[in-house]
């Protein structure tokens, strides 16, 4: 066959395939099928109450159960515990008591990660006071903070099961302290979609250094279908991998390939009659406009000097405050669930970099503007009426000094627990200005209205619009929640 | 061909596991009754929660049943004496079932089921999965006038029952793709497909016979089905959880590879990997074997619990035996009994039994290991040595244990006990002797210094002592098991009255148990490797040490000795003695044991020898399952909801009552009796979750679809006669042999259809759960990146060893622990071209390729894959610089090696990545975007149109 003869063929079938094209925008059977078809079957008598995604887009938007305030989030998790005892859970008595051995009755049926025997008892370590019209107690590491913290609410009493960071870090993020579990972002997309199918649905932000010690799980997707996953977001090299054409290929070329693709890949579903063919080119489609909307939304060198300025950001580095300058762009496009990830939060004096007198209050410059500045950024830009904000660590610290090994330490610090931290949300149908919970004189366990994660997860939820029990997914025989077997409360009290 | 049905039709198809909408006379319990009950009564009325005691779980507790309302809940035969039926029919709204406030009552069509089955004499029956499979009839069914084996009958038969006929055969080259990757997990090349379609014109089914017992010859085959299996036993290449270090364990990926390739039956496969270590004088491979249980995960970040993440693993490892052989969501047993199906609470913790007394304790060095060399034939001098070493060991510490038993032991008491630091030790008199212990905070590196005066001895001179280390609460550690112990060093000293000293040196120790892996003549001092209970202390431990002479003190000296504990368990807990005491023999034997020209003393030598003949084998090792001795075992308790921390009544190991009872030569049936059990010809699930495991991978779909559930609240069988004619085929025709099955469903002309499809199949029956045509599936991640390498004709050709690093893209690879290094081989050197098995898997950084493509990151039993279809994908494919490297491989081929007319170079890659030649219209695409891309860039146009094919849809699935 010769040359002519080709292309005249060519011609032919591309007049065709544009009849053809238009068939195909019909045809909606494809990947949502396939989900459906392998939930569908069990969904259906299990009374799953979210919608169907649409069959050919696992990420269309999808309305919640019922009407929530809140349509995204953006949860700062400061990897390593902050403590709260430094931060916003004020307690004088402690201070009275610094230097006195601890309690016996602290210590009876406890386990610690390192403190040994019978440790002292550590007071603040920074001067507290009360600020805004809430009168919230903020120390004075974050004076920032201080000034916007009308637009929080406070949960002082939150607790968890777990007092190592890699499976408490998982309880926060997927309520289970194994890996292998969807993470509430994955749980949110899953359940509502996202806004716009150029960007990913899910975003991951990490702030350099230290990557968290269970890596991608606190992202995974667990058994919920792998395209709910978080997808990290990168300020170096490709934004998202390989979002980037090859150094040869031109976006125009790259046009033509896929043209080509597109035309080959019709004709294979005109002889196989694979509807999966069509999901397919829709998907080399919504990859091609990804290729230009994701570097576009993490270009922050588009903002104007004063906002720089604003959220100290730097172009091009990885920082906690480009992450929140990028969190805002993201939500301002639509993107569902935003995850920051911030490390060095370790407080337990071993070393320098993350003891209370040492390294501690630099974490504490790097994170309180830019989060401060995000909330009012997105108060501003009308933003945060249905955006949550969200902050926290994965657990507490003690009140009291941590002793590893048995030995008074150089420096300062605490030890990890589970009984007692410290969360704040803002945003997204809460009611600002709130403290919820009061923990015991010294900050060790909660003395009014615990707050378990199961309860935490359900008010998020419920603020997201959805019943946290009906939001479920058959697995390994269960009907498996975010929230877990436990019976959750979603805290009334917080929501407005 | 007409495709009209009727639309009940459709809905029995299609809803599988619906009732039918019109009760008939003959009710079966399994298909109408049972559905029914799950989904409307078992809630209240089932394993978790059994209100008035009725459980509709199990028979006994329905069946002439009485409730607590006194009244039966149902008698076979008696509507009138069948509370249940009153229940669910009553129109007073307190009493009506299920309850009104949230619950709809039953529908006429359900009541009337529920009517006729009582009346019918409310036959019981198990669910189908918990009975053994019976050989079904096989039935009659045509297909033109081709000669039908039996897996094509049985669907067949199906698809005319449901007016629908089969598809005619696959093109050839197609077909044979299907086979390679199905088999294979790689594409054929040119040459094969030109071979194979000539044979395939002459004698088709020969062809495929042929091609079939050819591919499954090759090496690639294991390498396919092995990707299987270690997604199922969760294998990975780190340990997860808190630091997610390295762990050395690919000898047991090799080993499933070799297993897949020789075609280990599939009960020896079983057994060998559930308790090889337990087999009569176990082989090399039979230990390595083992080591798939010890792909659980470990949690070595400082702080952490080792007792808690050891149960951790013994939990997985119940849960992923029972996911992995019986497909059955076990794991639901540990909190209560089970929702649905009749398994109880406590048989999750007697099977625990089997699993709590390995030796592994969530060690950060993955003890206890075994030597692997690096040359096969090496394995049996390997376990030789081993054996040897063992051996000897055993015999020297049962001749000190001789005299250990049989001599006569003073208590110590006067003691005077200090440590090195801020640890304070109290001293308690008890009868026999003097016992110390810790009081306050414990510190780490603790040293325990004992003095003993003179008088303490009494007249005689002591010719060997005996340390015993207790926990600090002996009456709860036992279940709950304290922080360890471990002596690194001890030293003694005579101290005269003035202080001055002169050293005590031991020459043999005899520890309380012989299995320590060290030397049992010098564990502990400067050349020994520590003794004590790390990390975890259950029970009294002790140990005697024997001088080089009597020690004989004379009034005013003492004896002083130093007790060296510096280590830590997970950096952090110090491993101290907490409480102890001493005793002395004064036994002449002692003098006599294990000097120079002693047996004991010779065997040592032998042993030392054998030891360092051992270390001298190069090689790898890997972590295996091995028992505690009895001394020191664990015995198992039931935990209160599941919760660790609350220990209920002590269980002993043994199987569900559900199941036939297991065999067992012993009282207590061990480790090796459960694993034969499983394989043991009568177990119901077994043969028929393996088979549906092999089919869900030749068809996209299991004949159960829900691999991961053959309970009750999974789904059914599409096909329930054929998935027992399989199942028996299997363990019985077949004696478990894997390649003889898959031979039988390759061949049948099910898989040899063609995967065509129209918009009416594909509403009729999206999934191709009836098999009206061929499968059509998207290449698994590996196999994504394998056909890309070979198409490229980059696949390197090398099998098994350590794991491999490819190219990564940049910035993914940050682990926690900045020593793990991901350094990708050069271009051209081949272990940048190793097939996808081969890479490392880091549980805390999936490979991002594999991720995006559906592959799980390992951290439990992964029973299924679901296929998705992404964005992310494409870019993948596109621009991840493996399948760039690719793209301009097949580039380099198209342009070179190929014909000098560009159609015909286009034409054979097409060929290659897809197994059919392409229309004169898709040449004409591939051509014009050639032009256009030589037009921009005459060196990356071949690349562009390679990029193009190698992300064809086609290419994509097989």
């Amino acid at each position: 066959m010769n040359i002519e003869t080709l292309l005249n063929e060519t011609r032919r079938r591309s007049l065709e395939s544009e009849t053809r094209r238009q068939f195909l925008t019909r045809c909606t059977t494809g990947l949502g099928a396939l989900f459906l078809a392998n939930q569908g079957a069990r969904a259906a008598s299990e009374g799953h109450a979210i919608g169907k995604h649409d069959e050919a887009n696992p990420f269309n938007a999808l309305p919640p159960q019922f009407r929530g305030k809140a349509k995204r989030v953006i949860y700062l998790h400061m990897i390593g515990a902050p403590s709260q005892l430094e931060l916003f859970d004020y307690k004088p008595d402690l201070q009275k008591l610094d230097g006195e051995l601890c309690p016996q009755s602290f210590l009876e049926g406890k386990d610690f990660a390192f403190i040994q025997g019978t440790p002292k008892m550590l007071g603040p370590q920074f001067p507290f006071k009360q600020h805004g019209q809430s009168g919230a107690w903020v120390s004075d590491r974050f004076p920032h903070f201080a000034k916007v913290v009308d637009n929080v609410s406070f949960i002082k009493t939150l607790q968890t099961d777990q007092f190592n960071h890699g499976p408490a870090q998982l309880m926060v993020h997927s309520g289970q302290p194994r890996i292998g579990y969807p993470s509430m972002g994955s749980w949110v997309t899953w359940g509502l979609g996202t806004e716009n199918t150029d960007l990913p649905g899910f975003v991951v932000l990490l702030s350099g250094g230290r990557i968290p010690r269970v890596g991608k799980a606190l992202w995974g997707s667990g058994f919920l279908p792998s395209v709910y996953q978080g997808v990290q977001c990168r300020s170096h090299g490709d934004p998202v991998l390989n979002v980037s054409n090859p150094e040869n290929i031109s976006r125009d070329l790259r046009r033509s390939a896929l043209d080509t693709l597109k035309d080959l890949n019709q004709q294979t579903y005109e002889s196989f009659g694979d509807p999966e063919t069509i999901t397919r080119i829709a998907q080399y489609e919504m990859a091609f406009r990804m290729q230009m909307a994701v570097p576009d939304a993490m270009d922050i060198e588009q903002e104007p000097a004063s906002v720089h300025e604003l959220y100290g950001t730097e172009p091009g580095k990885e920082s906690f405050a480009n992450n929140c300058l990028l969190a805002r762009r993201l939500v301002e496009r639509g993107t569902r669930f935003v995850q920051l990830f911030d490390w060095g939060w370790d407080s337990h004096g071993a070393g320098a970099n993350e003891a209370l007198n040492a390294g501690f209050q630099d974490k504490c410059r790097e994170v309180d503007k830019p989060m401060s500045v995000l909330l009012v950024d997105l108060k501003q830009r009308g933003l945060l009426e249905d955006t949550l904000v969200v902050w926290s660590g994965e657990f507490g610290r003690t009140p009291m000094r941590e002793n590893r090994g048995g030995r008074e330490m150089k420096l300062v610090g605490r030890d990890h627990n589970p009984g007692a931290f410290t969360a704040w949300i803002a945003g997204g149908g809460i009611k600002p200005g709130m403290s919820y919970g009061e923990t015991d004189e010294v900050g060790y366990s909660p003395a009014v209205n615990p707050v378990p994660l199961e309860d935490y997860h359900a008010t998020l939820l419920h603020l997201l619009g959805f019943e946290h029990k009906r939001l479920n997914y058959p697995f390994q025989g269960l009907d498996q929640r975010l929230t877990g077997v436990k019976d959750a409360r979603v805290i009334k009290e917080l929501i407005a | 061909m007409k495709l009209s049905f009727p639309t009940y039709a459709i809905s029995s198809v299609l809803v599988l596991s619906g009732t039918a909408a019109i009760a008939s006379a003959d009710v079966d319990f399994a298909r109408d009754i049972r559905p029914i009950l799950n989904a409307n009564c078992t809630e209240c009325h089932g394993g978790v929660k059994a209100a008035g005691d009725i459980s509709f779980v199990y028979e006994d507790r329905v069946i002439n049943f009485e409730g607590d309302s006194g009244n039966l809940v149902v008698t076979p035969g008696d509507l009138k004496e069948s509370e249940m039926f009153h229940r669910i029919t009553t129109d007073d709204e307190d009493d009506r079932m299920p309850p009104a406030d949230d619950n709809d009552a039953l529908s006429p069509e359900e009541i009337a089921l529920i009517r006729d089955w009582i009346e019918g004499g409310a036959e019981w029956s198990g669910h189908w999965a918990f009975e053994a499979p019976a050989s079904p009839t096989i039935p009659d069914a045509n297909y033109g006038d081709q000669e039908l084996g039996n897996v094509d009958r049985f669907l067949f038969s199906r698809l005319e029952s449901e007016g629908l006929t089969p598809s005619p055969s696959e093109e050839p080259g197609r077909l044979l793709r299907r086979l390679s990757l199905g088999l294979t997990g790689l594409p054929p090349g040119l040459e094969e497909l030109d071979a194979f379609e000539a044979a395939y014109a002459s004698n088709p089914d020969r062809a495929v016979a042929a091609a079939a017992d050819e591919l499954m010859s090759r090496p690639a085959f294991g390498e396919r089905w092995a990707t299987m299996w270690l997604d199922l036993v969760r294998y990975a290449d780190s340990g997860g959880l808190g630091q997610d270090q390295r762990r050395t364990i690919w000898a047991y990926r090799d080993w499933v590879v070799k297993a897949f390739n020789e075609d280990l039956p599939f009960d020896q496969f079983t057994i060998k990997q559930l308790a090889g270590d337990l087999l009569p004088r176990p082989s090399l491979d039979d230990l390595v074997a083992t080591a798939c249980q010890r792909n659980t995960q470990n949690n070595d970040e400082g702080g952490t619990d080792d007792e808690v993440f050891r149960i951790e693993a013994v939990v997985d490892r119940i849960n992923t035996t029972w996911q992995t052989w019986g497909s059955v969501t076990f794991g639901c047993v540990q909190c209560h009994d089970h929702p649905y199906d009749p398994l109880r609470n406590e048989e999750y913790y007697r099977f625990m039994a089997f699993y709590n007394n390995s030796a592994d304790s969530d060690l950060p060095d993955d003890a206890p290991l075994v030597k692997v060399p690096d040359k096969p034939e090496r394995y049996d001098e390997v376990i030789a040595l081993r054996e040897r070493m063992l051996s000897l060991q055993e015999s020297i510490w049962r001749s000190g244990k001789t005299i250990q038993d049989s001599v006569e032991w003073s208590g110590l008491k006067s003691l005077s006990v200090t440590s090195n630091n801020s640890t304070q030790y109290d001293v308690s008199k008890k009868a026999a002797y003097d016992e110390f212990h810790t009081v306050g905070t414990v510190e780490t590196k603790t040293h325990t210094l004992i003095d003993i005066p003179a008088e303490s001895f009494g007249e005689e001179s002591s010719t060997a002592l005996r340390l015993t280390i207790l926990p600090f609460d002996p009456s709860t550690s036992i279940h709950s098991p304290e922080w360890g112990f471990l002596i690194d060093d001890l030293e003694a000293w005579i101290v005269e009255e003035d202080a001055s000293k002169r050293p005590v040196s031991f020459r043999a120790s005899v520890p309380d148990v012989p299995w320590m892996p060290t030397d049992p003549m010098r564990i502990i001092g400067p050349n020994g490797k520590g003794w004590g209970a790390d990390s975890r202390i259950h029970h009294a431990r002790s140990i005697t040490l024997v001088p080089e002479q009597g020690i004989e003190l004379v009034e005013g000296q003492r004896l002083s000795i130093r007790i060296h504990c510096n280590k830590t368990g997970q950096g952090a807990h110090p491993l101290a003695i907490e409480r102890g005491y001493l005793e002395f023999s004064s036994d002449e034997r002692w003098t006599q044991w294990a000097i120079s020209g002693t047996e004991a003393f010779n065997w040592e030598r032998e042993r030392a020898e054998a030891s360092s003949a051992l270390s001298a084998i190069p090689g790898t090792t890997v972590p295996i399952m091995h028992e505690r001795p009895e001394l020191v075992a664990r015995p198992t308790r039931m935990f209160e909801r599941g919760n660790m921390l609350e220990k209920g009544d002590e269980v002993l190991a043994g199987l569900p009552a559900s199941f036939k009872d297991v065999h067992s030569a012993q009282q207590i049936p061990d480790r090796l009796d459960m694993a034969r059990w499983w394989v043991s010809g009568d177990h119901p699930l077994t043969a028929r979750v393996f088979v549906n495991r092999l089919w869900e991978q030749l068809f996209g779909i299991g004949i159960v679809p829900t691999l991961e559930d053959f309970g009750s609240s999974g789904e059914k069988p599409t096909h329930p006669e054929l998935l027992d004619y399989l199942a028996i085929r299997f363990q019985d025709d077949y004696d478990w042999s894997v390649k003889a099955i898959l031979r039988e469903v390759v061949l049948s002309h099910a898989y040899r259809q063609s995967s065509r499809n129209s918009p009416e199949m594909s509403e009729r029956d999206p999934d191709n759960r009836l098999l009206a045509r061929g499968p059509r599936l998207r290449l698994t991640a590996e196999m994504v990146r394998d056909q890309a390498l070979a198409v490229g004709g980059l696949l390197s050709a090398k099998r098994g060893g350590p794991p491999v690093h490819p190219p990564i893209p940049e910035g993914v690879w940050r682990p926690f622990l900045s020593k793990d290094k991901w350094e990708t081989p050069e271009p051209g050197d081949e272990d940048r071209y190793r097939r996808s098995i081969y890479t490392y898997v880091k549980r805390s950084i999936p490979f991002p390729t594999f991720a995006t493509f559906d592959a799980p990151s390992r951290e439990f039993c992964n029973p299924r894959r679901l296929s998705s279809n992404t964005p992310l994908q494409a870019l993948v494919t596109l621009n991840d610089a493996v399948f760039v490297e690719c793209a301009e491989a097949l580039g380099q081929r198209l342009n070179a090696e190929f014909s000098s007319l560009p159609e015909e170079s286009l034409a054979q890659s097409y060929r290659m990545a897809t197994g059919r030649a392409a229309s004169p219209a898709q040449i004409g695409s591939l051509y014009q975007l050639y032009e256009k891309a030589m037009a921009q860039d005459p060196n990356y146009a071949w690349t562009v149109v390679a990029q193009v094919i190698l992300n064809l849809d086609e290419t994509l699935t097989f």
